[in-house]
């Protein structure tokens, strides 16, 4: 196996990634970037500054810092788990990516290798800006000896939880393709990372308040999270650094040996089927909607918030439902062959109406055994059914006018997300200045009514810009025609000498 | 009678160069005529007009005696484009359905299954077309326009990426709607194709019309269509 040509790949799925999955959609204006660029980066500083000065009184009291580094290797293991998942969901349809690579001379071992550097270095980003706020207050403040510190509860157990991640992976994707379900394994491994995740940050709540209670009780907290500190303590940082390194190199290897030999394209539409009466009555952006991997992802979370909420009774398990209308996000780009197709130009508000219907069948599809169930359990779940319901409807709407306002171009989750937390903030500094103004119920409810009606109006002002720039709506015919040499000559009543006389 | 009229058609995507200059033809009913022309020659800007995928800047376009634009223009033409871009969430049963429902016809499945069977693609007639090849793509868009038998249908390059045995039923079929009486706007760089099939020639280069004659004429005074091209390509009047 050549590293170089693994390498070379791999800084071409970077470039890939840039032009690709960073340059489309609304991410295509160079102000939106530089936008979400810098608050990021502020939202880092802010943080950095704000960890500062409470860090700054805590200089000369290293068992503190022990506590501090020790909580951060419970919060690594989660940033990786978070990375790692959010990686593989930005790539679930990235074949296009991995076509590039197919005409190069790269074997398949090098080419996994290449996927697994490109996925390390983009993983690396999102851990660490998760904990760059305590590196570089424990560098600032404690110099160069924070550097072990560091490397046992940060860096080692980073690198070792994203090459665990990385085997069970492939283990995982082995375990669907002899279960015959390969082409659907990409979204069988996130359902499975999502779980992982969830289980894993429902655990670290209670490991940090562990290791608390074991530094208030000046005893050493011996969790599995922190076994690479505990083993740095007791057999210093030079053996605990060489067996960690042996580990990695193992994992990076068995990663790189379990992968699939060959590509599996994999789905983006399951062959759902239905009655004949069920075919005449769904639409083709309805099939769009139901057959998707994204609509099949968020079903299975759906049932799984359904049966964790029903059983635990924290909440009405029937607001599960709003989780279906993630789909919609990325329904207007995946429809937009339907608008391409001759004669099927109508209004845009239509095109909205018929977006927004498959999301609210599928919703009712849902809504029925959901509502049922929790009936059985609770009457009164049932009875604010109409609530969840309404909400799950407000939604959709949401759902498809950010698939709209910020397409999902090439199925690219990045521009959705900016779109989500764009709105997120909006809606929560309308939920905020409701609360101050503290509004009756009824009021507060048409307040939210309207203002997603006007997200409505705004994404189907969005679709009608789309079908006028598609169609060149405000072209004119021109004056100038083209030559062979690329000079555009001035038109002789429309007609160019070597084609003024036509042959007929 | 002209089922398809272009008249003085001109285009262009930034309002300056034209795309397409003062293009005029026709298509009579019952013939099969061939568009040629080299990438970039404007054939897939004038097809687009054609079907009101792109407004029309300047001229005048008809189809069947109604404007362009009109609903009963859209029933009487059918596109299939030069890619393979359809609904990957739907089957090609589902497909077929579609293009029909929005034709205003009834289709025939069994026929199409069996064009589909014709066509080297037995049993996959109610798969989801994601699942389809690049030329199982561009058949299910030819099984499609058979089975709608529209007056019009305008093929842009769905030809290239078949293979010889799907080419020698398309060749057929296209025969057997001709003499039905119904009409085919072939876009297409095969020019072996066009010389067995078509009855005219428009050769398009630089926005512009440069040929428009019976084919048979054209392949008498250059000896093939192919020459005829590749002299026209290298002359110096180009």
């Amino acid at each position: 196996m050549r590293l170089r040509q693994s390498l070379v790949l791999a800084r071409m799925l970077l470039v890939f990634f840039r032009r690709r999955v960073l340059s489309v959609g609304v991410l295509k204006s160079v102000p939106v970037r530089i936008g979400a660029l810098a608050a990021g980066v502020l939202f880092v500083a802010v943080l950095t500054v704000a960890a500062h000065f409470f860090l700054k009184q805590l200089t000369e009291r290293r068992e503190v810092w022990d506590l501090l580094f020790d909580t951060t290797t419970v919060s690594v293991l989660l940033w990786v788990q978070i990375a790692f998942l959010t990686v593989k969901v930005l790539f679930v349809n990235a074949d296009g990516m991995l076509q590039l690579s197919f005409q190069m001379p790269v074997t398949n071992r090098e080419r996994s290798l290449a996927f697994l550097l490109y996925e390390a270095a983009m993983t690396s980003v999102v851990a660490a800006a998760g904990v760059f706020a305590l590196v570089a207050n424990a560098i600032m403040l404690l110099g160069p000896a924070s550097f072990g510190p560091i490397t046992v509860s940060v860096v080692l157990p980073a690198i070792l939880a994203y090459l665990a991640l990385s085997v069970l992976h492939q283990l995982l994707t082995r375990v669907w393709t002899l279960a015959r379900l390969e082409r659907v394994a990409s979204i069988l491994n996130i359902l499975v990372l999502f779980v992982l995740v969830a289980v894993y940050a429902s655990m670290s709540g209670a490991m940090i308040t562990r290791i608390t209670g074991a530094f208030l009780d000046e005893e050493p907290s011996r969790l599995w999270a922190t076994v690479i500190a505990g083993a740095a303590d007791d057999y210093g940082i030079l053996p605990v650094l060489a067996a960690s390194t042996a580990a990695a190199a193992v994992l990076a290897f068995l990663a790189v040996a379990l992968s699939p030999n060959r590509h599996i394209r994999q789905s983006r539409y399951l062959n759902v089927r239905a009655g004949s009466w069920a075919r005449r009555f769904l639409s083709p952006y309805d099939w769009c909607l139901i057959r998707s991997s994204h609509t099949a992802t968020a079903a299975v979370l759906a049932v799984a918030l359904f049966i964790y909420l029903l059983l635990s009774g924290t909440a009405n398990p029937i607001w599960a439902l709003s989780l279906l209308t993630v789909g919609g996000l990325y329904q207007f780009t995946a429809t937009a062959v339907l608008r391409s197709i001759p004669g099927t130009r109508i209004p845009a508000r239509r095109v909205f109406a018929r977006l927004l219907r498959a999301q609210c069948i599928l919703i009712a599809a849902f809504a029925v055994p959901f509502t049922l169930i929790a009936a059985a359990v609770d009457l009164d779940w049932a009875a604010d059914a109409w609530q969840t319901a309404a909400a799950a409807a407000a939604s959709a709407v949401i759902t498809t006018g950010i698939g709209v306002i910020f397409p999902a171009e090439k199925d690219n989750p990045l521009s959705v997300f900016l779109g989500l937390s764009a709105v997120a903030v909006v809606a929560g500094l309308v939920v905020i200045g409701l609360g101050v103004l503290s509004l009756s119920p009824w009021t507060t409810g048409a307040v939210l009514a309207g203002a997603t009606a006007l997200f409505a109006a705004y994404a189907i002002q969005g679709i009608h810009l789309d079908e006028s720039r598609r169609r060149n709506e405000k072209g004119a015919a021109g004056h100038q025609l083209r030559s062979r040499s690329g000079t555009a000559h001035t038109g002789d009543n429309g007609r160019r000498h070597a084609g003024a006389d036509v042959h007929r | 009678m002209a089922l398809l009229e272009i008249e003085s058609l001109s285009y262009s995507y930034d309002s300056v160069v034209k795309a397409v200059a003062d293009v005029s033809f026709e298509v009579e009913a019952g013939s099969i005529v061939g568009l040629i022309g080299p990438n970039g020659s404007g054939k897939s800007t004038l097809i687009k007009n054609v079907f009101d995928l792109l407004r029309l800047q300047s001229g005048r376009v008809r189809i069947g005696g109604y404007r362009h634009d009109h609903p009963h223009a859209r029933a009487h033409g059918m596109y299939l484009s030069s890619n393979d871009y359809l609904p990957e969430f739907l089957t090609a049963r589902e497909y077929v359905a579609m293009t029909a429902s929005l034709y205003g016809v009834a289709v025939d499945h069994e026929e199409a299954a069996d064009l589909f069977r014709r066509f080297a693609m037995a049993e996959r007639y109610d798969h989801l077309i994601e699942d389809f090849s690049h030329g199982m793509r561009k058949k299910t868009q030819l099984v499609s326009a058979l089975v709608m038998r529209r007056p019009l249908t305008v093929i842009d390059e769905t030809l290239n990426g078949i293979d010889l045995e799907a080419l020698r039923l398309a060749e057929a079929e296209f025969e057997r709607a001709r003499d039905a009486g119904r009409s085919i706007l072939l876009c297409t760089h095969d020019f072996a194709v066009l010389e067995r099939l078509a009855d005219r020639i428009v050769l398009l280069d630089f926005g512009q019309v440069i040929y428009d004659a019976p084919a048979g004429d054209l392949v008498e005074e250059h000896g093939s269509l192919a020459a005829m091209v590749f002299d026209y390509l290298e002359s110096e009047a180009r």
